[in-house]
């Protein structure tokens, strides 16, 4: 390898995320979707042509970005790389190829360098519909892929620079909304467009080589880093359990296990004890797995380290043929989101007895979707709108939770109510924080929303495809769980009815749904909480006066909200001993 | 003689210049005073030495609005919304600011939950009233703000953009009932569609009224007794001028003054010697800013944030920041990668050199030892520079990590320091559809100077362009500023189908809002001109981009060539359109620009003087394309005559900045004392 200085390899670097960065601009501002727009709901990467991933952008969701790597493999495979040209660009969502689900495309792009091919630009966005039996294509009880929607194989969508429209046409014909899509394919494309213009200006100006040269060098850093904080951590081996609700078609619960295994500067990742593949849709393909696993143990060992193949080199995932987390064809994959969830759940709980002082208790858990389909009636004209939770994250080991942020393994923002009402039937009678949500702890969980959302079209066909109706989100070390989904048809009427975590429901004009979000762990002993913390929390209505006194053992002056401390100080005793107690 | 005085006061000093109508410039520099910002902006006119009596008028910026923000230092405010979204303020967007963080926090909401009041009354997506706003729980909201001592009040209901009565109707009842409570409606502050964004910006403003209201008045009562019977203009971030009575009533148009009157300043000059197209480039102690002009006009935004997910949708001029300015810290991550900033040693404790507490090599330190900076001319000679102590710095903290010599690792602070400003200009250039190429850079601020000449080899610029004091053209950008005002409103309607009649109507109200302002603002109307844009994008597409509009009344004609200059606009950008596919109108936007009286700017004397004859000393400066240090001639620009011809390599020093001419380039000091260099 040419000998490159600290600073080329420093500036190059930092051109490269740059790069990625503009590609997302690029994506963001010019799709159509409210997911990829509004939400953000997409990843840029770069690879190398091995397939090596060179860096993601700063604001990409995190999962998608392993998701988009995965997907450059596959082309590697599937395609003969002297065949592909120039201003080629092939389109995939094959969730058995290194995928998660069908709404999850991914676009490559080559980039040549004086005739050779040098790098790959990928993405991969999230589409609101692909097709299949629901608006949304997410179908909480489906048997097999095929309800789900189109399965696209890797196709070059553009040849030589040209929109092939024949395959186009193919895949518009099969799906919900077609015209955002053809502007979403535009979008893909110009990112990759985007990306492979900067890269040969920086090929330009440093040489092919050094970039290269560069490129290799911050993944060797990757790995370097990554193997020192690996090493940090005391080795030995830490287990975790978890489960998911049900797989959508049984009440039975989906059992996760993970062992994971720290020796000198390596980690193995073990999920034996998991679940095997279920009939409903809790399946994961091994592209979800793979993210969420790199997501925790990135957020555990360094944020800040850059994103790249080196980073996995040193961890190893084993996970049982027939698993829940290892979905192969044509088993259903729809609440993929949910699963991938739980896998964050049990590597952190896990990681948590190694590292305390690094994690969080059990987050909100779920992504909370709610897919509704239908034809607006100012338009007549289909829709499909994709609604997703923020949540409250847990506890942490000197400080709350955070209320309302995005799922730890996604970048997305939400939809503003009013952009949201201008573009879909329905109207949005609240959309606040879920008071009372969080667990109790030294340090509490964070708070989530909680949405009523009122139908005004005849008719619409509702996915929901969520979890932690029945098993909450955990506490750690003495810490309260947070509480769990809540999910109700009509809530305060005589219709009133509890909906599942995954479930198909037809709404009515009028119809109301309520969507509460399941609160953060908590942290510790609640009986060690700060009663001024306490008492902030009940005076802003977070949490109240009830269960400041049964959670957290203090006692507020009902109508003032004073904190009464010899009282307290008397209760919070008398909660020990109980506590204590042998039963 | 009539004067006009612009002050700015930044974080670290607050400038100030005097111009007179014959052109002839005072500069002076202050401390700021942050504890009390009115001291430093006394001290600062007593530091041009000039009677307030002679002054006809001063142009203000100031920090002070981010500032209580950044710090949570405003009055105690509550917010009144719909009922069921008054933890829209604290749900924000819900993305993170870093990713892979288990330890993130979210910024806090400016209002707390216990100050969120909701009122019922409902306003659907068409302007429709779903539910009539039930007057009667005002009252016991007045006991609550009364009782919670409130001193500002934000009103902020759902579409109140389409239909604004209802904020129009819960502000009087509050005025009428409590008179000192500062009250603003998202209707006046921002009538646009998303809702966060829009009820953050109006409780920004109400949140930091009170105190500028303040302040202004303080100011405007001060300067009355000092003399002064002129007119009082305050900057805002759209770089333009707002009179004293605007700003205290809408005051977080005013957030990014400072920066965007250094654009207007880059643009006034540049378009004095025959420069559109510019790029301006502004690096001082902590931050890079670079924004990019076009045809006159600087690129405006409303997506700026103030901190992360606290927006304020403001008009601002599309001014770029990164961390990488003089102070910026060279360090090695745990992972042995060398970096520069975005971490600063600031003013305080400074870089190394400074000889204050400073142990962290910066990018100052490291242009010292590379002979850029004179140690015994810095600020005009006033502090004295410590060459030996900042060689030591950048010797222990990097190159011995590395095993290299001193001197590269020198070489390499500022070879990053220039990349992260390469990287962040090109983000405003190449990747929003502009060529470098096409555009003159700019530099100013203390920094800039030094790096224009390396940043314009990078991106191919042909033309640097060096204004005189160039530490301070924030200052004197202020007085060349218009009276200016943005009003916009949302109007959503597809192309296709489009009534022309209704789109005149809204926009001729709002060009009469905006004449209106002018009129109050004292502009005559032989000095007004109009700037209409409809923000555009395809039917079904999230995101809106601007288009121009004729300021003509419009005619059926007229909108299939605003829909080719949207797709002309969107290819621009996004590399990709869709002539094909309908598009429509989300906002529609009027500019209304009242042009003031600016200063003449004095001509310097030509003289043909062959200047190599006169350099003011001699120093040893390292340059990259000798890979040593050769001995170059130093000038004070002060001295140089107009006309002259300087050929690099060399060093410009003056009092506020320090021009490094690279070899081989030559640099013409032209008839307004700018240095310009043909690359």
């Amino acid at each position: 390898m040419t000998n490159i200085d600290p600073v080329t390899k420093e500036v190059v670097r930092n051109s490269l995320v740059s790069i990625v960065d503009q590609m997302g601009a690029a994506l963001r501002f010019s799709a159509y979707s409210a997911t990829l727009c509004e939400g953000g709901d997409f990843a840029n990467i770069i690879c190398t042509r091995n397939g090596e991933l060179v860096c993601q952008g700063n604001r990409d969701l995190p999962s998608l970005a392993g998701v988009a790597y995965l997907g450059v493999k596959v082309v590697l495979e599937e395609f003969d790389i002297s065949n592909i040209r120039r201003g080629d660009a092939i389109l995939l969502n094959d969730p058995y190829l290194g995928g998660t689900h069908v709404n999850d495309a991914k676009m490559i792009s080559p980039v040549f360098y004086d005739d050779d091919l040098v790098f790959f630009t990928a993405n991969c966005g999230h589409w609101p519909d692909m097709g299949g039996r629901n608006p949304g294509s997410l179908v909480p009880d489906a048997v097999e892929i095929y309800q789900e929607g189109l399965r696209i194989p890797p196709v070059k969508l553009y040849k030589e620079g040209r929109l092939d429209k024949e395959i186009l046409s193919l895949i518009m014909a099969n799906i919900r909304v077609s015209e955002e899509r053809s502007g979403d394919i535009r979008a893909h494309f110009a990112a990759n467009c985007t990306g492979e213009r900067r890269l040969k200006e920086l090929m330009d100006r440093y040489g092919k080589e050094v970039v290269l040269a560069c490129a290799e060098d911050t993944m060797e850093y990757s790995e370097r880093r990554f193997r020192s904080e690996i090493s940090k951590i005391p080795s030995g081996s830490y287990k975790f359990e978890d489960y998911l609700d049900s797989d959508g078609l049984t009440d039975k619960p989906v059992k996760f296990v993970v062992t994971t295994m720290i020796k000198n500067d390596e980690m193995t990742v073990d999920f034996t004890g998991t679940s095997k593949a279920t009939k409903g849709p809790a399946n994961m393909p091994y592209g979800g797995t793979f993210a969420g696993v790199f997501v925790i143990v990135k957020s555990i060992i360094g944020g800040n380290i850059p994103t790249n193949e080196g980073c996995w080199k040193p961890i190893k995932i084993v996970i049982p043929d027939d698993c829940v987390l290892n979905a192969k064809p044509p088993q259903p994959v729809s609440g993929f989101a949910e699963t991938l969830m739980r896998v964050c759940d049990v590597m952190l709980g896990a990681l948590a007895k190694a590292v305390p002082e690094k994690v969080c208790a059990g987050m909100y858990g779920t992504v909370g979707n709610v897919m509704a389909g239908g034809v607006d009636p100012e338009t007549g004209k289909d829709y499909v709108y994709y609604y997703w939770l923020e949540g409250g994250w847990g506890g942490r080991s000197n400080k709350d939770g955070p209320t309302a942020i995005s799922n730890v393994y996604s970048s997305g923002l939400n939809i503003p109510v009013e952009i949201w009402e201008t573009k879909y039937p329905w109207l949005v009678e609240t959309h606040q924080i879920r008071e009372n949500s969080a667990g109790a702890g030294k340090y509490r969980g964070g708070f989530t929303t909680k949405r009523i959302m009122r139908l005004i079209a005849t008719e619409a066909i509702v996915s929901i495809v969520a979890s932690r109706q029945k098993f909450p989100p955990y506490g750690l070390f003495g810490g309260k769980p947070g509480k769990r989904l809540q999910l109700i048809l009509n809530p305060g009427t005589p219709n009133e009815r509890v909906l599942g975590a995954k479930s198909m429901v037809t709404m009515r004009n009028g119809d109301r749904l309520c969507i509460g979000g399941p609160g953060g762990g908590g942290y510790g002993d609640p009986l060690q909480r700060d009663p001024a913390a306490v008492k902030s929390d009940a005076l802003k209505g977070y949490i109240s006066i009830e269960n400041s006194r049964k959670d957290y053992g203090v006692v507020l002056n009902l109508k003032t909200l004073e904190l009464d401390s010899d009282a307290t100080i008397e209760l919070r005793r008398k909660m020990k001993r109980a506590l204590n107690k042998p039963s | 003689m009539l004067y006009s005085l612009g002050i700015d006061v930044g974080g670290t000093f607050t400038d100030v210049a005097l111009a007179d109508s014959a052109g002839n410039l005072s500069i002076g520099k202050v401390p700021t005073t942050p504890k009390d910002l009115f001291v430093g902006v006394i001290s600062s006119i007593k530091s041009v030495n000039v009677d307030l009596k002679d002054v006809g008028e001063i142009i203000h910026g100031s920090t002070i609005v981010a500032n209580a923000i950044i710090q949570r230092k405003g009055v105690k405010t509550a917010l009144i919304t719909t009922k069921g979204f008054r933890d829209v303020l604290e749900l924000q967007r819900g993305d993170k600011e870093r990713l892979y963080d288990l330890q993130i926090d979210k910024y806090p909401p400016l209002v707390p939950r216990e100050l969120r009041f909701e009122v019922d009354e409902r306003v659907n997506s068409k302007g429709e009233v779903l539910r009539k706003l039930n007057i009667d729980e005002l009252e016991a909201i007045c006991g609550e703000l009364e009782r919670h001592s409130v001193k500002s009040v934000a009103i902020c209901f759902l579409f109140s953009f389409l239909y604004p009565e209802h904020e129009k109707i819960v502000r009087n009842f509050i005025r009428s009932r409590m008179p000192d409570v500062h009250v603003s409606i998202s209707a006046d502050i921002l009538p646009l569609i998303r809702e966060y964004e829009r009820m953050n910006t109006t409780v920004s403003n109400s949140y930091v009224a009170p105190l500028v209201d303040g302040y202004l008045k303080k100011l405007e009562t001060k300067l009355k007794r000092l003399g002064f019977l002129g007119e009082l203009w305050i900057m805002h971030s759209s770089g333009a001028v707002m009179p004293s009575a605007e700003a205290r009533l809408r005051p977080i148009y005013t957030w990014k003054s400072g920066p965007a009157s250094g654009v207007v300043g880059a643009k006034y000059i540049a378009e004095m010697i025959g420069h559109n197209n510019i790029i301006s480039i502004d690096a001082g102690g902590t931050s890079f800013d670079v924004c990019l002009v076009k045809d006159g006009k600087p690129s405006t935004t409303r997506n700026q944030q103030i901190q992360f997910d606290i927006p304020v949708a403001v008009p601002t001029l599309d001014i770029h920041c990164i961390g990488a300015g003089g102070g910026s810290i060279a360090w090695i991550d745990s992972g042995g990668s060398f970096r520069v900033g975005p971490q600063s040693a600031a003013a305080d404790p400074g870089p190394v050199c400074y000889g204050k507490e400073g142990k962290e090599p910066t990018v100052t330190d490291a242009n010292l030892v590379l002979g850029y900076i004179n140690p015994s001319y810095f600020l005009g000679g006033k502090v004295e520079l410590d060459l030996h102590s900042a060689a030591e710095a950048i010797k222990e903290k990097i190159a011995d990590h590395y095993g290299i010599s001193m001197l590269d690792a020198a070489r390499g602070i500022n070879e990053i320091a220039t990349a992260h400003m390469v990287d962040a200009t090109r983000l405003i250039s190449t990747e929003r559809g502009y060529d470098p190429r096409d555009f003159a850079l700019v530099a100013f601020g203390g920094a800039g100077p030094q790096f224009a000449l390396r940043l314009a080899e990078e991106l191919q610029i042909e033309t640097v362009i060096i204004p005189p004091n160039p530490g301070a053209l924030c200052s004197i950008g202020a007085l060349l500023t218009d009276v200016r005002r943005d009003l916009v409103q949302t109007f959503l309607s597809p192309l296709a189908g489009l009534e022309v009649s209704e789109i005149n109507q809204v926009l001729s109200k709002l060009k009469r809002e905006g004449l209106e302002y002018l009129e109050r603002a004292g502009i005559d109307r032989s000095r007004i001109t109009l700037n209409c844009s409809a923000y555009m994008r395809y039917c079904g597409q999230m995101r809106e981009i601007p288009t121009n509009l004729p300021s003509h009344r419009l005619a059926e004609a007229d909108i299939p060539v605003l829909a080719r200059r949207f797709h002309e606009q969107h290819y621009r950008i996004y590399r990709h359109s869709a002539p094909e596919k309908p598009c429509e109108i989300v906002n529609l936007h009027v500019s209304v620009i009242g042009s003031r009286k600016k200063p003449k700017w004095k001509k310097i004397e030509e003289r043909e003087t062959k200047v190599e004859t006169f350099p003011a000393g001699k120093r040893e400066v390292f340059f990259d394309k000798f890979s040593k240090y050769v001995e170059v001639p130093v000038y004070r620009r002060g001295e140089i005559p107009s006309g002259t011809t300087l050929t690099g390599p060399a060093i410009i020093e003056e009092v506020t900045s320090t021009t490094v001419l690279e070899p081989d380039k030559l640099a013409k000091v032209d008839v307004f004392g700018n240095i310009v260099v043909q690359m």
